[in-house]
């Protein structure tokens, strides 16, 4: 017989201790531009539209093979979770892998735009120098 | 127009993606191509729908993540490979028993299965082997046949003229071992061949420098690369002058590459037929000639045609004696194995060797496996245990098996290892012991494939030991008696093996018996303290003036001069002797020799007397025979018996005259053949006894070598000095009887030591098992012996199985080996007794450690609960 529950909570561990063995909660140049693409586009979120969303703000040349993999990374973070939609027309019946940020996306993303901000306020030409 | 990314590529994108991912990664990219087909049109989409593809394909696409189960070889197998080598570090002891004692019954079943195939494939070398055919002879004599490996130096060429099945032939002729000289260097160890300039068309010897054809024409030799390397170091030998005898220059026109050693034919050296001047007439019959038969031609079309054939020439084969002479065909690869000829330089294998080493190899996988199945099963503990912290993580019971499979993929890796380590040891051991196996047969698909079986065995007797452990887990809920349902299995391996170490034991004791009434046999001379000294010299008067200076050494004790050197066929002729029917022509081995010479090897007379200077008559006329020619003519009374000959051909060199004396049969010849008749008379000059027997002080016979050889140079300044010592001659003949011995006594300490490896796991095994069985035992008044007792009793009761199952062996094998011997011991009641009490000892020996501490238990220890 395979207990379920218990196989689960050793899943778990085992997440856990991968966690823990990469590189922490860095997030590189290309991958927050993902997450806060993803987040932006909340329940719309998946690698097309996030690929399109980039190109639309930034201009970039970005690879759709790229944003897979970097969503793939920030889902084993624990930044983003994700889930099978629904059955498509538009792909040959092939559903979408949706992407929602997490509580734990959250608070990477606002501690580093708050870093940034911070960082960017120190500037003295741009800051707001309070008398 | 089919608006469809390229089929390919889509083909090629779900075969290289993980299944899991496929449908996203697929539907983003179809999704992509279906707007840029809007957009961009068909060209533009369908180029950047292949290099999305191309893009997707990234290690992080491509693998497989599997479900995590504990024990299972998917996904997380490494876990299990932590956990097995974690275990191999806890207990080092048992690990390196296990494997070494694997590795050790692998790599020595695998040398001897290298012998064995080195043995099996001689002459298979040959491209053309299988049509490639020696011609050999039987002569019969009126009374007698003789088989002769040589036939008439023109039968090939008879052969290609006649018989149209036949492409070609060569013929060799052998040179003993001739006088070679390199820049004033004499060499004289070397084994020559005279052969025909086709010899390299027939056989295939690589050819490593030098002419492609090099034996056309006179005076060309052919070196090997090892003599070339001896003659010439480091430089390339061809085009070099070697000289031959006293007035030959030849040329080395090529270099061969080493003769196999699954070769019947050996040589160091070849020299063109035509080099040297031969009687080539029909009656000389002196040379190993070989037929290359037509693509497609079989040889009973030869066999049919040659008699027809032959009758033109038999007139001139038989000429010089009384007989009918005919062919026999062999093929090349036969050779090896079939029943000796004489005058054969072949090295002749024996078959019932072969059987014994077989059993012997097939014995020793069986026991290297059986040791290791019982040392795993003796980790029982270890593997519930193991078992039962899996399964309270979830682990899949099925999964559990795996653990013992990692763990023999562990050994295995180790066993690997090892079993090259120790082949190459044994490697060398066997290059120690003479064995000689040619290095490519260890490549062969045989010993690869043995290799292969083996390990395969081991894995499936793996899983079927992981069948029995899981079921056996429950060891950790407390259930102990679970665990004797392994018993009856390992009760029956034990046995096995302990039958495996009787079978060694009592072939150890038989053979030894063997080498032991070969020794002590009454050879009918005294081998001790005789030097011989070879004399290359036909010079009656030189050589009988190198036996006069010789015994005024001090310390030689005797000097005595015979035309017979041990180990060497003995030369027969043809005499006229006076039997029981009259007179008859008859074909008998013949020896000449000095005065002193039946006196020096302690030769006793049965009847009659000796050869004596007193009796002038002896010089001339005289003849003494042994005991067996005495039977072989039906002789009551010997003595006086009328005897003419030999027959040559010459006058000078014919005697008539008559027997005066009978000498006990003395065997030069091995005891693996019957002592033979044999004619002996004095030399004289047309008898040259050019083999100087010295008898000299027992103990310097050391120092005196170094006399007799400046005795021998004062004499013949550019001869070789070649010595021996007739008793390490003797033992000599013994040489494949040794090679079969030094395996065994390898074969027994392997065969040994595994087996109390088995008994000692077992024990330890039983004494866990029984603990608490002792415990109450002792309680209720048994004393240590007793306990004692009856922990022996279990490992009494395999040796009683392994006697039954190992005498028949014993018996059948031991009688196959003897068989091989004319005289030889018989089995009788000790050559089972003996093999029985050393097993024993060795049984209760290594039982008896974990015995005592069983008996010496302390109840309280094993009865306590909590």
């Amino acid at each position: 017989m395979i207990n379920y529950t218990k196989l689960k909570y050793i899943n778990y561990i085992h997440v856990c201790i991968t966690n823990m063995n990469q590189k922490g909660s860095y997030l590189g140049e290309f991958e927050e531009l993902v997450l806060l693409s993803a987040a932006s586009l909340t329940d719309q979120a998946y690698g097309v539209s996030i690929m399109q969303d980039i190109i639309k703000e930034t201009g970039r040349n970005v690879n759709i093979s790229a944003v897979h993999e970097v969503l793939k990374r920030l889902e084993q973070k624990g930044y983003l979770k994700s889930k099978m939609g629904g059955a498509t027309n538009e792909r040959g019946g092939r559903r979408k892998r949706f992407f929602i940020l997490t509580n734990a996306g959250k608070k990477t993303l606002d501690e580093t735009m708050k870093l940034k901000l911070q960082l960017y306020r120190r500037v003295p030409n741009f800051s707001f120098k309070p008398i | 127009m089919i608006n469809r990314p390229p089929s390919w590529a889509d083909r090629f994108l779900s075969w290289y993606c993980n299944p899991d991912l496929l449908e996203e990664i697929q539907g983003d990219a179809h999704e992509l191509y279906f707007e840029r087909l809007r957009k961009e049109g068909k060209k533009s989409a369908d180029f950047k729908y292949v290099w999305d593809v191309l893009r997707f394909c990234r290690w992080s696409n491509i693998k497989r993540e599997g479900e995590y189960v504990p024990g299972s070889l998917g996904g997380r197998w490494n876990l299990n490979l932590k956990m097995s080598i974690r275990n191999a570090q806890k207990n080092k002891l048992i690990f390196c028993v296990k494997t070494f004692g694997l590795s050790i019954c692998l790599a020595f079943a695998l040398l001897l299965a290298g012998f064995m195939v080195n043995e099996t494939t001689f002459d298979m070398s040959h491209a053309n082997h299988e049509r490639i055919f020696r011609v050999t002879s039987v002569v019969n004599f009126k009374d007698h046949i003789v088989d002769y490996a040589v036939v008439p130096l023109p039968i090939g060429q008879a052969f290609v003229n006649d018989v149209p099945e036949v492409e070609c032939y060569t013929r060799l002729m052998y040179e003993e071992k001739p006088t070679l000289s390199v820049d004033e260097e004499i060499y004289y160890e070397e084994t020559v061949f005279s052969a025909d300039s086709n010899f390299f068309k027939l056989f295939t010897f690589d050819i490593v420098s030098g002419d492609p054809n090099p034996l056309s024409g006179p005076d060309k030799i052919v070196l090997t690369e090892s003599l070339a390397s001896k003659f010439f170091g480091g430089e390339d030998a061809v085009g070099k002058t070697i000289g031959l005898g006293d007035n030959l220059a030849l040329e080395v026109t090529a270099v061969i590459r080493d003769v196999p050693a699954n070769s019947h034919l050996k040589f160091d050296a070849l020299i063109s037929w035509e080099t040297i001047d031969r009687e080539d007439g029909w009656e000389n019959l002196n040379s190993y000639t070989y037929i290359l038969l037509k693509p497609g031609a079989s040889i009973d079309a030869v066999r049919e045609k040659t008699p027809s054939m032959m009758e033109a020439y038999h007139e001139l084969i038989v000429r010089d004696y009384d007989g009918t002479f005919e062919t026999v065909f062999e093929n090349i690869a036969d050779i090896h194995f079939s029943s000796p000829l004489n005058e054969d330089v072949a090295q002749k294998g024996n078959s019932s060797y072969l059987y014994i080493l077989m059993a012997v190899v097939g014995l020793f996988m069986m026991t290297g496996l059986i040791n290791y199945l019982n040392l795993t099963l003796a980790e029982l503990t270890t593997y519930a245990k193991r078992i039962g912290i899996l399964k309270v993580f979830g682990g899949l019971s099925e999964g559990t098996g795996k653990i013992i499979f990692v763990d023999v993929l562990i050994t295995l890796l180790f066993v690997s290892l090892a079993v090259l380590f120790v082949l190459s040891g044994s490697w060398l051991g066997a290059k120690y012991l003479s064995i000689n196996i040619n290095d490519h047969v260890f490549l062969s698909p045989i010993v690869a494939g043995l290799f292969a079986g083996f390990l395969f065995l081991l894995l499936i007797s793996t899983w079927l030991n992981a069948m029995v452990v899981p079921r056996a887990g429950h060891f950790f809920n407390g259930v102990k008696t679970k665990v004797r349902t392994a018993f009856p299995i390992r009760k029956m391996l034990v046995a096995t093996q302990l039958s495996f170490s009787l079978i060694m034991i009592a072939l150890i004791v038989i053979i030894v018996d063997q080498f032991n009434f070969i020794r002590e046999s009454d050879k009918g001379f005294e081998a001790g303290n005789v030097i011989m000294v070879k004399v290359r010299s036909y010079d009656y008067q030189s050589v009988k003036t190198f036996s006069d200076e010789l015994k005024r050494i001090g310390g030689v004790e005797e000097v005595a001069g015979s035309s017979y050197y041990p180990g060497v066929i003995e030369t027969k002729y043809v005499f006229e002797i006076e039997t029981k029917n009259g007179r008859e022509q008859r074909l008998i081995p013949m020896m000449n020799c000095t005065y002193e010479y039946l006196n020096l090897l302690e030769v006793k007379m049965n009847r009659g007397r000796g050869f004596d200077p007193d009796h002038v008559q002896d010089q001339a006329s005289s003849f003494i025979v042994n005991e067996a020619a005495a039977r072989e003519f039906g002789w009551k009374d010997a003595i006086g018996k009328k005897i003419d000959g030999p027959v040559t051909g010459s006058n000078e060199s014919y005697r008539q005259g008559e027997v005066i004396g009978v000498a006990r049969d003395f065997n030069f010849a091995s005891l693996h053949e019957k002592i033979e008749p044999m004619i002996v008379f004095l030399s004289d000059e047309n008898w040259a006894a050019n083999t100087i027997y010295i008898k000299t002080d027992a103990f310097r016979s050391r120092e005196i070598i170094g006399r007799i050889e400046d005795t021998f140079r004062s004499q013949w300044e550019d001869l070789p000095f070649d010595w021996e010592y007739l008793d390490t001659k003797y033992m000599n003949l013994y040489a494949k009887d040794y090679e079969l011995k030094s395996i065994f006594q390898v074969g027994l300490i392997i065969s040994i030591l595994t087996s109390a490896m088995g008994i000692f796991s077992i024990s330890a095994l039983l004494i866990t098992v029984r603990a608490k069985e002792m415990g109450i035992r002792k309680i209720s008044g048994a004393n240590p012996m007793q306990l004692l007792l009856i922990h022996s009793k279990t490992f009494i009761q395999f040796l009683v199985l392994a006697m039954v199952v190992s005498f028949p062996f014993i018996w059948y094998l031991s009688g196959k080996w003897l068989q091989s011997f004319v005289y030889h011991i018989d089995l009788n009641g000790w050559h089972f007794v003996i093999p029985t009490a050393i097993a024993f000892v060795i049984t209760i020996a290594t039982s008896l450690y974990h015995g005592l501490k069983g008996a010496l238990i302390n109840p309280v220890d094993v009865l306590k609960h909590e």
